[in-house]
Protein backbone atom coordinates (compact mmCIF):
# COMPACT_ATOMS: atom_id res chain seq x y z
CA UNK A 1 0.00 0.00 0.00
CA UNK A 2 1.05 3.60 -0.78
CA UNK A 3 0.62 6.37 1.84
CA UNK A 4 1.21 9.93 0.18
CA UNK A 5 0.37 11.90 3.25
CA UNK A 6 3.64 10.30 4.91
CA UNK A 7 6.02 10.98 1.62
CA UNK A 8 4.70 14.63 1.95
CA UNK A 9 5.09 14.93 5.50
CA UNK A 10 8.73 13.83 5.26
CA UNK A 11 9.20 16.20 2.24
CA UNK A 12 7.70 18.91 3.84
CA UNK A 13 9.50 18.20 7.14
CA UNK A 14 12.95 17.29 6.46
CA UNK A 15 13.55 17.78 3.18
CA UNK A 16 11.59 20.38 1.59
CA UNK A 17 13.54 21.07 -1.77
CA UNK A 18 14.15 17.49 -2.88
CA UNK A 19 12.28 17.11 -5.70
CA UNK A 20 9.60 13.98 -5.33
CA UNK A 21 11.41 11.73 -7.73
CA UNK A 22 14.53 11.76 -5.87
CA UNK A 23 12.66 11.03 -2.49
CA UNK A 24 12.67 6.96 -3.42
CA UNK A 25 10.91 4.37 -1.94
CA UNK A 26 14.67 2.67 -0.42
CA UNK A 27 16.39 6.09 0.15
CA UNK A 28 18.37 5.93 4.06
CA UNK A 29 17.09 9.02 5.42
CA UNK A 30 18.78 7.99 8.43
CA UNK A 31 22.79 7.38 6.82
CA UNK A 32 22.11 10.39 4.97
CA UNK A 33 21.29 12.71 8.21
CA UNK A 34 17.40 13.35 6.49
CA UNK A 35 16.35 12.23 9.68
CA UNK A 36 18.18 12.23 13.04
CA UNK A 37 17.11 10.22 16.60
CA UNK A 38 14.89 13.35 17.04
CA UNK A 39 13.53 14.11 14.05
CA UNK A 40 12.36 10.13 14.53
CA UNK A 41 9.93 10.85 17.32
CA UNK A 42 8.68 13.33 15.15
CA UNK A 43 8.28 11.25 12.26
CA UNK A 44 6.47 8.61 15.04
CA UNK A 45 3.77 11.52 16.41
CA UNK A 46 2.98 12.07 12.88
CA UNK A 47 2.16 7.86 12.41
CA UNK A 48 0.37 7.83 15.48
CA UNK A 49 -1.67 11.16 14.77
CA UNK A 50 -2.38 10.37 10.52
CA UNK A 51 -2.94 7.01 11.12
CA UNK A 52 -4.00 6.49 14.44
CA UNK A 53 -1.27 3.64 15.54
CA UNK A 54 0.33 3.04 18.73
CA UNK A 55 3.67 2.95 18.16
CA UNK A 56 5.09 0.80 21.40
CA UNK A 57 8.17 2.00 23.78
CA UNK A 58 10.31 -0.79 22.18
CA UNK A 59 9.51 0.50 18.51
CA UNK A 60 11.18 4.05 19.56
CA UNK A 61 14.13 2.65 16.94
CA UNK A 62 15.70 4.86 14.26
CA UNK A 63 16.50 1.29 13.00
CA UNK A 64 12.62 1.14 11.99
CA UNK A 65 12.30 3.99 9.85
CA UNK A 66 15.28 3.87 7.26
CA UNK A 67 13.24 4.54 4.51
CA UNK A 68 9.83 5.37 3.23
CA UNK A 69 8.92 1.77 2.21
CA UNK A 70 9.72 0.19 5.41
CA UNK A 71 7.53 3.08 7.19
CA UNK A 72 4.76 1.91 4.64
CA UNK A 73 5.38 -1.74 5.93
CA UNK A 74 5.14 -1.02 9.45
CA UNK A 75 2.03 1.16 8.82
CA UNK A 76 0.25 -1.79 7.15
CA UNK A 77 1.07 -4.26 9.18
CA UNK A 78 -0.26 -2.16 12.55
CA UNK A 79 -3.20 -1.54 10.46
CA UNK A 80 -3.54 -5.55 9.59
CA UNK A 81 -3.28 -5.92 12.99
CA UNK A 82 -5.70 -3.47 14.36
CA UNK A 83 -8.60 -4.37 11.28
CA UNK B 1 56.39 16.28 23.80
CA UNK B 2 54.13 17.50 26.38
CA UNK B 3 55.25 15.77 28.78
CA UNK B 4 54.58 16.53 32.31
CA UNK B 5 57.67 16.39 34.91
CA UNK B 6 55.64 15.75 38.10
CA UNK B 7 54.21 12.65 36.75
CA UNK B 8 55.29 8.65 37.16
CA UNK B 9 55.35 7.62 33.49
CA UNK B 10 54.62 3.90 32.86
CA UNK B 11 54.65 2.74 29.45
CA UNK B 12 51.70 0.75 27.85
CA UNK B 13 52.75 -2.79 29.08
CA UNK B 14 52.57 -1.76 32.59
CA UNK B 15 49.84 -0.06 31.61
CA UNK B 16 48.13 -2.90 30.82
CA UNK B 17 49.68 -5.09 33.55
CA UNK B 18 47.92 -3.00 36.22
CA UNK B 19 44.63 -3.28 34.33
CA UNK B 20 45.18 -6.89 33.91
CA UNK B 21 46.24 -7.01 37.88
CA UNK B 22 43.13 -5.61 39.25
CA UNK B 23 41.13 -7.52 36.72
CA UNK B 24 42.51 -10.44 38.25
CA UNK B 25 41.25 -9.53 41.10
CA UNK B 26 37.47 -8.91 40.37
CA UNK B 27 37.26 -11.98 37.97
CA UNK B 28 33.56 -11.95 38.34
CA UNK B 29 32.52 -8.83 37.03
CA UNK B 30 30.82 -8.86 34.25
CA UNK B 31 31.29 -6.62 30.49
CA UNK B 32 27.66 -6.73 29.08
CA UNK B 33 26.88 -6.44 25.21
CA UNK B 34 23.88 -4.96 23.46
CA UNK B 35 23.15 -8.76 22.46
CA UNK B 36 22.65 -10.01 25.69
CA UNK B 37 26.11 -11.48 25.94
CA UNK B 38 28.24 -11.73 29.51
CA UNK B 39 31.79 -11.79 29.33
CA UNK B 40 33.52 -12.23 33.02
CA UNK B 41 36.96 -10.00 33.08
CA UNK B 42 38.90 -13.63 33.51
CA UNK B 43 36.59 -14.31 29.94
CA UNK B 44 37.86 -11.25 29.05
CA UNK B 45 41.39 -11.84 29.72
CA UNK B 46 41.19 -15.01 27.67
CA UNK B 47 39.80 -13.47 24.86
CA UNK B 48 42.77 -11.08 24.93
CA UNK B 49 45.08 -13.52 25.19
CA UNK B 50 43.88 -15.01 21.98
CA UNK B 51 43.61 -11.86 20.17
CA UNK B 52 47.45 -11.28 21.16
CA UNK B 53 48.51 -14.65 19.76
CA UNK B 54 47.08 -13.44 16.06
CA UNK B 55 48.54 -10.16 16.21
CA UNK B 56 52.13 -9.64 14.41
CA UNK B 57 55.01 -10.14 17.19
CA UNK B 58 55.99 -6.49 17.65
CA UNK B 59 59.22 -4.28 16.46
CA UNK B 60 60.66 -3.80 20.13
CA UNK B 61 62.27 -1.19 18.65
CA UNK B 62 60.02 1.11 16.73
CA UNK B 63 56.41 2.60 18.26
CA UNK B 64 53.60 0.87 16.73
CA UNK B 65 50.00 1.28 16.94
CA UNK B 66 47.40 -1.30 15.65
CA UNK B 67 43.89 0.39 14.27
CA UNK B 68 40.84 -1.24 15.70
CA UNK B 69 37.52 -0.96 13.11
CA UNK B 70 34.61 -2.92 14.95
CA UNK B 71 31.30 -2.55 16.41
CA UNK B 72 31.70 -1.86 20.54
CA UNK B 73 31.37 -5.33 21.67
CA UNK B 74 33.57 -7.16 24.46
CA UNK B 75 36.03 -8.71 21.51
CA UNK B 76 36.37 -5.42 20.78
CA UNK B 77 37.18 -4.51 23.90
CA UNK B 78 39.10 -7.70 24.05
CA UNK B 79 41.34 -6.49 21.28
CA UNK B 80 42.07 -3.30 22.71
CA UNK B 81 43.49 -5.45 25.43
CA UNK B 82 45.05 -7.62 23.86
CA UNK B 83 46.84 -4.90 21.77
CA UNK B 84 48.19 -2.84 25.06
CA UNK B 85 49.75 -6.27 26.09
CA UNK B 86 51.82 -6.17 23.60
CA UNK B 87 53.07 -2.90 24.65
CA UNK B 88 51.57 -1.19 21.30
CA UNK B 89 48.83 1.89 21.07
CA UNK B 90 45.83 0.95 19.94
CA UNK B 91 43.93 3.52 17.08
CA UNK B 92 40.01 2.96 17.32
CA UNK B 93 38.00 3.71 13.83
CA UNK B 94 34.71 4.51 13.59
CA UNK B 95 32.97 1.94 11.92
CA UNK B 96 30.29 4.19 10.72
CA UNK B 97 32.12 6.85 9.15
CA UNK B 98 32.29 6.50 5.44
CA UNK B 99 34.72 3.88 3.90
CA UNK B 100 36.87 6.85 2.13
CA UNK B 101 37.43 8.30 5.84
CA UNK B 102 38.63 4.95 6.97
CA UNK B 103 40.88 4.53 4.74
CA UNK B 104 42.72 8.01 4.32
CA UNK B 105 43.11 7.36 8.68
CA UNK B 106 44.94 4.47 7.85
CA UNK B 107 46.81 5.49 5.15
CA UNK B 108 47.91 8.07 6.99
CA UNK B 109 48.36 6.09 10.90
CA UNK B 110 50.61 2.87 8.58
CA UNK B 111 49.50 0.49 11.81
CA UNK B 112 51.12 -2.62 12.26
CA UNK B 113 47.69 -4.43 12.15
CA UNK B 114 44.17 -3.64 11.37
CA UNK B 115 41.70 -5.80 13.68
CA UNK B 116 38.20 -5.62 11.62
CA UNK B 117 34.80 -7.59 12.24
CA UNK B 118 32.48 -9.92 10.12
CA UNK B 119 31.32 -5.87 8.88
CA UNK B 120 33.88 -3.85 8.47
CA UNK B 121 36.60 -6.96 7.51
CA UNK B 122 35.19 -6.97 4.06
CA UNK B 123 35.17 -2.62 3.72
CA UNK B 124 38.77 -2.67 4.65
CA UNK B 125 40.32 -5.95 3.63
CA UNK B 126 41.15 -4.28 -0.43
CA UNK B 127 43.19 -1.29 1.22
CA UNK B 128 45.04 -3.69 3.50
CA UNK B 129 45.91 -5.83 0.96
CA UNK B 130 47.30 -3.23 -1.27
CA UNK B 131 48.90 -1.57 1.76
CA UNK B 132 50.55 -4.61 2.78
CA UNK B 133 48.88 -4.15 6.17
CA UNK B 134 47.91 -8.12 8.64
CA UNK B 135 44.14 -7.81 8.47
CA UNK B 136 42.95 -9.60 12.04
CA UNK B 137 39.34 -10.36 11.73
CA UNK B 138 37.34 -10.99 15.32
CA UNK B 139 35.88 -13.82 15.27
CA UNK B 140 33.41 -15.94 17.79
CA UNK B 141 32.71 -18.92 16.28
CA UNK B 142 36.60 -19.47 15.76
CA UNK B 143 38.75 -18.89 18.50
CA UNK B 144 41.41 -20.85 15.99
CA UNK B 145 44.00 -22.34 18.56
CA UNK B 146 47.28 -20.36 17.04
CA UNK B 147 50.92 -21.12 18.91
CA UNK B 148 51.86 -18.16 21.34
CA UNK B 149 54.68 -16.06 20.58
CA UNK B 150 57.13 -17.44 22.65
CA UNK B 151 58.58 -15.70 23.97
CA UNK B 152 56.19 -12.48 23.65
CA UNK B 153 58.21 -9.72 22.38
CA UNK B 154 56.86 -6.71 23.50
CA UNK B 155 57.16 -3.27 22.99
CA UNK B 156 58.68 -0.49 25.10
CA UNK B 157 56.52 2.48 24.21
CA UNK B 158 54.46 4.54 26.62
CA UNK B 159 52.10 5.74 23.49
CA UNK B 160 48.55 3.79 24.45
CA UNK B 161 46.59 5.21 22.50
CA UNK B 162 45.58 7.17 19.09
CA UNK B 163 42.79 9.24 18.15
CA UNK B 164 41.48 11.04 15.19
CA UNK B 165 39.19 13.84 15.64
CA UNK B 166 37.44 16.71 13.58
CA UNK B 167 40.95 18.90 11.54
CA UNK B 168 40.05 21.92 9.49
CA UNK B 169 41.80 21.00 6.34
CA UNK B 170 39.13 18.75 5.83
CA UNK B 171 42.31 15.81 7.23
CA UNK B 172 40.98 14.45 10.78
CA UNK B 173 43.59 15.63 13.38
CA UNK B 174 45.56 12.75 15.09
CA UNK B 175 45.94 12.63 18.95
CA UNK B 176 48.28 10.78 20.48
CA UNK B 177 47.63 9.75 24.34
CA UNK B 178 50.21 8.32 26.35
CA UNK B 179 49.66 5.10 28.91
CA UNK B 180 49.81 7.81 32.07
CA UNK B 181 47.79 9.62 30.61
CA UNK B 182 44.97 7.11 30.75
CA UNK B 183 46.39 5.84 34.08
CA UNK B 184 45.77 9.14 35.76
CA UNK B 185 42.71 9.86 34.22
CA UNK B 186 40.61 6.62 35.76
CA UNK B 187 42.69 7.25 39.13
CA UNK B 188 40.42 10.56 39.63
CA UNK B 189 37.22 8.84 38.08
CA UNK B 190 37.44 6.06 40.14
CA UNK B 191 38.19 8.25 43.42
CA UNK B 192 35.72 11.43 42.28
CA UNK B 193 32.79 8.22 41.60
CA UNK B 194 33.79 5.40 44.47
CA UNK B 195 33.60 2.86 41.81
CA UNK B 196 33.20 -0.46 43.05
CA UNK B 197 32.15 -4.28 42.31
CA UNK B 198 28.50 -3.28 42.64
CA UNK B 199 28.50 -0.31 40.32
CA UNK B 200 27.84 -0.76 36.65
CA UNK B 201 28.98 1.64 33.98
CA UNK B 202 26.89 2.48 30.88
CA UNK B 203 29.16 3.10 28.26
CA UNK B 204 28.17 5.29 25.49
CA UNK B 205 30.17 6.56 23.52
CA UNK B 206 32.08 4.81 20.66
CA UNK B 207 35.47 3.51 21.86
CA UNK B 208 36.89 5.74 18.73
CA UNK B 209 35.45 8.69 21.35
CA UNK B 210 37.87 10.29 24.28
CA UNK B 211 34.77 9.57 26.24
CA UNK B 212 35.19 6.08 26.06
CA UNK B 213 38.50 6.46 28.35
CA UNK B 214 36.34 6.91 31.40
CA UNK B 215 34.27 3.77 30.95
CA UNK B 216 36.58 1.34 29.61
CA UNK B 217 39.62 2.02 32.12
CA UNK B 218 37.50 3.42 35.29
CA UNK B 219 35.03 0.25 34.83
CA UNK B 220 38.14 -2.63 34.19
CA UNK B 221 40.30 -1.13 37.00
CA UNK B 222 37.14 -0.82 39.36
CA UNK B 223 35.98 -4.14 38.97
CA UNK B 224 32.72 -2.19 38.14
CA UNK B 225 30.58 -3.63 35.80
CA UNK B 226 30.45 -2.22 32.10
CA UNK B 227 27.36 -2.20 29.68
CA UNK B 228 28.67 -1.42 26.64
CA UNK B 229 26.13 0.49 24.30
CA UNK B 230 27.06 -0.33 20.35
CA UNK B 231 26.15 1.90 17.99
CA UNK B 232 22.51 0.55 17.28
CA UNK B 233 21.42 0.79 20.91
CA UNK B 234 23.36 4.42 21.18
CA UNK B 235 20.65 6.09 18.65
CA UNK B 236 17.53 4.37 20.41
CA UNK B 237 15.95 5.70 23.94
CA UNK B 238 14.22 1.99 24.49
CA UNK B 239 17.05 0.12 24.01
CA UNK B 240 19.32 2.43 26.12
CA UNK B 241 16.44 2.01 28.71
CA UNK B 242 16.57 -1.52 28.37
CA UNK B 243 20.00 -2.38 28.64
CA UNK B 244 19.89 -0.27 31.48
CA UNK B 245 17.51 -2.36 33.41
CA UNK B 246 18.82 -5.84 32.33
CA UNK B 247 22.50 -4.41 33.52
CA UNK B 248 21.30 -2.44 36.41
CA UNK B 249 23.15 0.25 35.55
CA UNK B 250 24.56 2.61 38.13
CA UNK B 251 26.67 4.92 36.24
CA UNK B 252 25.61 6.67 33.14
CA UNK B 253 28.00 8.68 30.73
CA UNK B 254 27.60 10.34 27.51
CA UNK B 255 26.62 13.57 25.52
CA UNK B 256 23.46 15.38 26.54
CA UNK B 257 22.19 13.68 23.34
CA UNK B 258 21.87 10.82 24.78
CA UNK B 259 20.10 11.70 27.48
CA UNK B 260 17.51 13.44 25.85
CA UNK B 261 16.72 10.30 23.88
CA UNK B 262 16.26 8.74 27.53
CA UNK B 263 13.89 11.33 28.46
CA UNK B 264 11.84 10.92 25.34
CA UNK B 265 11.33 7.50 25.91
CA UNK B 266 11.24 6.82 29.36
CA UNK B 267 7.64 7.38 29.80
CA UNK B 268 7.03 7.01 33.90
CA UNK B 269 9.98 4.72 33.97
CA UNK B 270 11.92 5.86 36.58
CA UNK B 271 15.19 4.45 37.44
CA UNK B 272 16.27 4.24 40.97
CA UNK B 273 19.58 2.52 40.84
CA UNK B 274 21.33 5.43 39.03
CA UNK B 275 23.49 6.98 41.61
CA UNK B 276 25.43 9.14 38.81
CA UNK B 277 24.96 10.70 35.50
CA UNK B 278 27.30 12.10 33.94
CA UNK B 279 27.45 13.73 30.67
CA UNK B 280 30.42 15.79 28.78
CA UNK B 281 30.73 16.91 25.37
CA UNK B 282 27.99 19.76 24.66
CA UNK B 283 25.15 22.27 26.82
CA UNK B 284 22.58 20.33 28.65
CA UNK B 285 19.33 21.84 28.19
CA UNK B 286 17.56 22.85 31.35
CA UNK B 287 14.56 21.08 29.85
CA UNK B 288 15.89 17.57 29.30
CA UNK B 289 17.78 17.95 32.54
CA UNK B 290 14.06 18.57 34.70
CA UNK B 291 12.86 15.20 33.06
CA UNK B 292 16.22 13.32 33.87
CA UNK B 293 15.89 14.65 37.37
CA UNK B 294 12.72 12.61 37.50
CA UNK B 295 13.62 8.99 35.78
CA UNK B 296 17.04 9.22 37.74
CA UNK B 297 15.90 9.93 41.40
CA UNK B 298 18.56 9.38 43.46
CA UNK B 299 21.19 10.11 41.05
CA UNK B 300 24.19 13.06 41.39
CA UNK B 301 24.39 14.97 38.27
CA UNK B 302 27.73 15.60 36.78
CA UNK B 303 28.33 18.21 33.65
CA UNK B 304 31.92 17.35 32.77
CA UNK B 305 34.09 19.37 30.07
CA UNK B 306 37.14 18.42 28.76
CA UNK B 307 38.08 17.43 24.73
CA UNK B 308 40.30 14.68 23.32
CA UNK B 309 43.48 16.70 23.57
CA UNK B 310 43.48 17.03 27.33
CA UNK B 311 40.74 14.07 28.03
CA UNK B 312 38.17 16.22 31.06
CA UNK B 313 39.32 19.13 32.77
CA UNK B 314 36.44 20.62 34.49
CA UNK B 315 33.08 19.33 36.41
CA UNK B 316 30.16 20.66 37.87
CA UNK B 317 27.86 18.92 40.61
CA UNK B 318 24.72 20.12 39.33
CA UNK B 319 21.95 21.09 42.01
CA UNK B 320 18.19 19.99 41.87
CA UNK B 321 17.25 22.84 43.57
CA UNK B 322 17.68 26.24 41.38
CA UNK B 323 19.34 24.63 38.90
CA UNK B 324 22.12 27.45 37.04
CA UNK B 325 20.91 27.31 33.16
CA UNK B 326 23.04 27.61 31.08
CA UNK B 327 25.22 24.86 33.29
CA UNK B 328 28.75 25.98 34.48
CA UNK B 329 31.78 24.01 33.22
CA UNK B 330 32.48 23.90 37.28
CA UNK B 331 35.86 24.24 38.69
CA UNK B 332 39.52 22.69 37.47
CA UNK B 333 39.83 19.19 38.26
CA UNK B 334 42.36 18.13 40.94
CA UNK B 335 45.04 16.88 38.46
CA UNK B 336 44.61 20.59 36.38
CA UNK B 337 46.45 23.64 36.22
CA UNK B 338 44.95 26.42 33.93
CA UNK B 339 44.91 30.29 33.20
CA UNK B 340 42.36 33.07 31.95
CA UNK B 341 44.56 34.64 29.29
CA UNK B 342 43.16 37.76 27.87
CA UNK B 343 43.76 38.74 24.33
CA UNK B 344 47.31 40.00 24.60
CA UNK B 345 48.30 36.28 26.21
CA UNK B 346 48.41 37.58 29.71
CA UNK B 347 47.52 35.77 32.68
CA UNK B 348 43.82 37.30 34.50
CA UNK B 349 43.74 36.94 38.05
CA UNK B 350 40.63 36.77 40.09
CA UNK B 351 37.00 36.86 38.08
CA UNK B 352 37.20 37.68 34.31
CA UNK B 353 36.94 36.76 30.99
CA UNK B 354 39.37 35.38 28.51
CA UNK B 355 40.83 31.68 26.80
CA UNK B 356 41.06 28.98 29.02
CA UNK B 357 44.72 27.63 29.02
CA UNK B 358 45.13 24.27 30.20
CA UNK B 359 47.82 21.96 31.81
CA UNK B 360 47.05 18.43 33.33
CA UNK B 361 48.90 14.82 32.94
CA UNK B 362 46.19 13.37 31.24
CA UNK B 363 46.88 15.99 28.15
CA UNK B 364 47.63 14.61 25.05
CA UNK B 365 51.68 13.65 24.30
CA UNK B 366 50.71 16.13 20.84
CA UNK B 367 49.66 15.93 16.96
CA UNK B 368 51.04 13.65 15.06
CA UNK B 369 51.98 17.00 13.07
CA UNK B 370 54.55 18.71 15.20
CA UNK B 371 53.07 22.15 13.49
CA UNK B 372 49.91 21.65 14.77
CA UNK B 373 50.98 20.83 18.28
CA UNK B 374 53.09 23.95 18.42
CA UNK B 375 49.82 26.26 17.04
CA UNK B 376 47.57 24.52 19.68
CA UNK B 377 50.13 25.33 22.78
CA UNK B 378 51.59 28.48 24.85
CA UNK B 379 54.34 28.36 27.25
CA UNK B 380 53.60 30.47 29.93
CA UNK B 381 55.96 30.82 32.85
CA UNK B 382 57.82 28.15 31.79
CA UNK B 383 55.25 25.70 31.59
CA UNK B 384 53.39 24.74 28.50
CA UNK B 385 50.03 24.85 28.30
CA UNK B 386 47.08 23.40 25.93
CA UNK B 387 45.29 26.31 24.59
CA UNK B 388 41.05 25.19 24.29
CA UNK B 389 39.95 27.67 22.05
CA UNK B 390 37.16 28.14 24.00
CA UNK B 391 36.22 31.41 25.50
CA UNK B 392 35.19 31.56 29.37
CA UNK B 393 34.45 33.56 32.21
CA UNK B 394 35.44 32.87 35.83
CA UNK B 395 33.30 34.56 38.56
CA UNK B 396 33.77 35.69 42.38
CA UNK B 397 32.89 32.29 43.54
CA UNK B 398 35.63 30.84 41.49
CA UNK B 399 33.41 29.01 39.08
CA UNK B 400 34.21 28.99 35.08
CA UNK B 401 31.53 29.42 32.82
CA UNK B 402 31.54 28.92 28.93
CA UNK B 403 30.85 31.56 26.64
CA UNK B 404 31.92 30.11 22.93
CA UNK B 405 34.62 28.96 20.55
CA UNK B 406 37.14 31.20 18.85
CA UNK B 407 37.69 29.22 15.57
CA UNK B 408 35.17 26.94 13.87
CA UNK B 409 34.91 24.25 16.04
CA UNK B 410 31.42 23.44 17.14
CA UNK B 411 30.00 20.48 19.24
CA UNK B 412 27.27 18.61 17.56
CA UNK B 413 25.44 15.80 19.70
CA UNK B 414 28.42 16.29 21.26
CA UNK B 415 30.84 15.43 18.79
CA UNK B 416 33.53 18.17 17.30
CA UNK B 417 32.79 19.36 14.08
CA UNK B 418 35.28 21.60 12.69
CA UNK B 419 32.92 23.77 10.11
CA UNK B 420 36.07 24.33 8.13
CA UNK B 421 36.03 20.62 7.11
CA UNK B 422 32.57 20.42 6.68
CA UNK B 423 33.32 23.76 3.86
CA UNK B 424 35.95 21.43 2.44
CA UNK B 425 33.76 18.41 1.81
CA UNK B 426 30.87 20.42 -0.09
CA UNK B 427 33.65 21.65 -2.35
CA UNK B 428 35.03 18.50 -3.01
CA UNK B 429 31.35 18.35 -5.23
CA UNK B 430 32.25 19.06 -8.75
CA UNK B 431 28.68 20.64 -9.00
CA UNK B 432 29.66 23.34 -6.05
CA UNK B 433 31.51 26.74 -6.67
CA UNK B 434 31.42 27.92 -2.95
CA UNK B 435 30.14 26.60 0.15
CA UNK B 436 29.28 27.97 4.25
CA UNK B 437 28.82 25.91 7.08
CA UNK B 438 27.43 27.54 10.36
CA UNK B 439 25.19 26.68 12.78
CA UNK B 440 22.07 28.30 14.32
CA UNK B 441 20.17 27.80 17.51
CA UNK B 442 17.38 24.99 17.42
CA UNK B 443 15.17 23.32 19.59
CA UNK B 444 17.54 20.73 20.25
CA UNK B 445 20.90 22.85 20.56
CA UNK B 446 22.43 23.56 17.36
CA UNK B 447 21.86 23.04 14.03
CA UNK B 448 24.19 22.85 11.02
CA UNK B 449 23.06 24.90 8.00
CA UNK B 450 25.23 25.18 4.69
CA UNK B 451 25.06 27.64 2.14
CA UNK B 452 26.66 26.07 -1.61
CA UNK B 453 26.71 28.00 -4.24
CA UNK B 454 26.13 26.45 -7.69
CA UNK B 455 25.36 27.24 -10.93
CA UNK B 456 23.91 23.74 -11.36
CA UNK B 457 20.65 21.62 -10.58
CA UNK B 458 21.16 20.42 -7.23
CA UNK B 459 19.44 19.13 -4.38
CA UNK B 460 20.17 18.78 -1.01
CA UNK B 461 20.03 15.08 -1.02
CA UNK B 462 22.55 15.25 -3.93
CA UNK B 463 24.97 16.77 -1.45
CA UNK B 464 23.76 14.29 1.44
CA UNK B 465 24.31 11.84 -0.87
CA UNK B 466 28.23 13.31 -1.80
CA UNK B 467 28.65 14.20 1.73
CA UNK B 468 27.85 10.38 3.47
CA UNK B 469 30.89 9.37 1.30
CA UNK B 470 33.12 11.77 3.75
CA UNK B 471 32.06 13.01 6.84
CA UNK B 472 30.15 11.44 9.88
CA UNK B 473 26.68 12.10 10.24
CA UNK B 474 27.40 14.37 12.80
CA UNK B 475 28.83 16.75 10.53
CA UNK B 476 26.02 16.72 7.48
CA UNK B 477 24.39 19.82 7.63
CA UNK B 478 20.51 19.33 8.04
CA UNK B 479 19.92 22.14 6.14
CA UNK B 480 20.61 23.56 2.99
CA UNK B 481 20.18 27.37 1.21
CA UNK B 482 20.93 26.55 -2.27
CA UNK B 483 21.41 29.67 -4.28
CA UNK B 484 22.92 30.96 -7.94
CA UNK B 485 24.53 33.67 -5.81
CA UNK B 486 27.62 33.89 -3.96
CA UNK B 487 28.05 32.99 -0.18
CA UNK B 488 27.92 36.53 1.55
CA UNK B 489 30.79 38.49 2.70
CA UNK B 490 31.66 40.67 4.83
CA UNK B 491 33.84 44.14 4.22
CA UNK B 492 36.90 42.19 3.32
CA UNK B 493 35.41 39.73 1.12
CA UNK B 494 35.87 37.10 3.82
CA UNK B 495 32.80 34.81 4.09
CA UNK B 496 31.35 35.96 7.36
CA UNK B 497 29.82 32.59 9.41
CA UNK B 498 28.23 34.65 11.96
CA UNK B 499 26.24 37.12 9.93
CA UNK B 500 25.35 34.07 8.11
CA UNK B 501 24.48 32.36 11.72
CA UNK B 502 22.31 35.68 12.30
CA UNK B 503 20.37 36.14 9.19
CA UNK B 504 20.69 32.83 7.65
CA UNK B 505 17.91 31.15 9.20
CA UNK B 506 15.05 32.47 7.48
CA UNK B 507 16.40 31.90 3.72
CA UNK B 508 16.94 28.13 4.94
CA UNK B 509 15.35 25.17 3.37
Amino acid sequence: MSYPALRSFISAEFAIDVPAHQLTDDLDLIDTGIVDSLGVLKLIAFLEGEYDLVITPDELDADLYRSISQIEALISSKQMAAA
Amino acid sequence: MLHQENLTIIGTRALYERISGEMAKTPRSTVFSAQEERVSHEGLIAMAALIRNRLPCPDPTAEETVAICAEKTPDCLAAILAVLSTGRAYAPLDPTHPDARLTGILADLRPAALVVDETTGPRLRDWAQAADVPLLQLSRAAPDAVAPHAPIAVSQQSLAAVLHTSGSTGKPKRVEIEASALHVFQEWVVDELGLCVDDCLLSHAPFAFDLSFLDIYAALMSGAGLALADAKTARSGAKLMAMMQRARVTIWHSAPSALKLIAESAGDTILPDLRCVLFAGEPMPARTLQKLFRIFPKARFLNIYGCTETNDTFCYEVPRQNTPDPLPLGRALPYVDYVLADADGAEIAGPGEGELWVRCPTMMRGYADPALTARATVWHQGKLYYRSGDQVRRDATGLVHFIGRNDTIVKLTGIRVDLNEVDAALLAHPGVDEALSFVTPSADGLALNAWVTTQHDLSSLDLRLHLTQRLPLAAIPRHYTISRMEVPKNSNGKACRRQMAQNGQSTLV
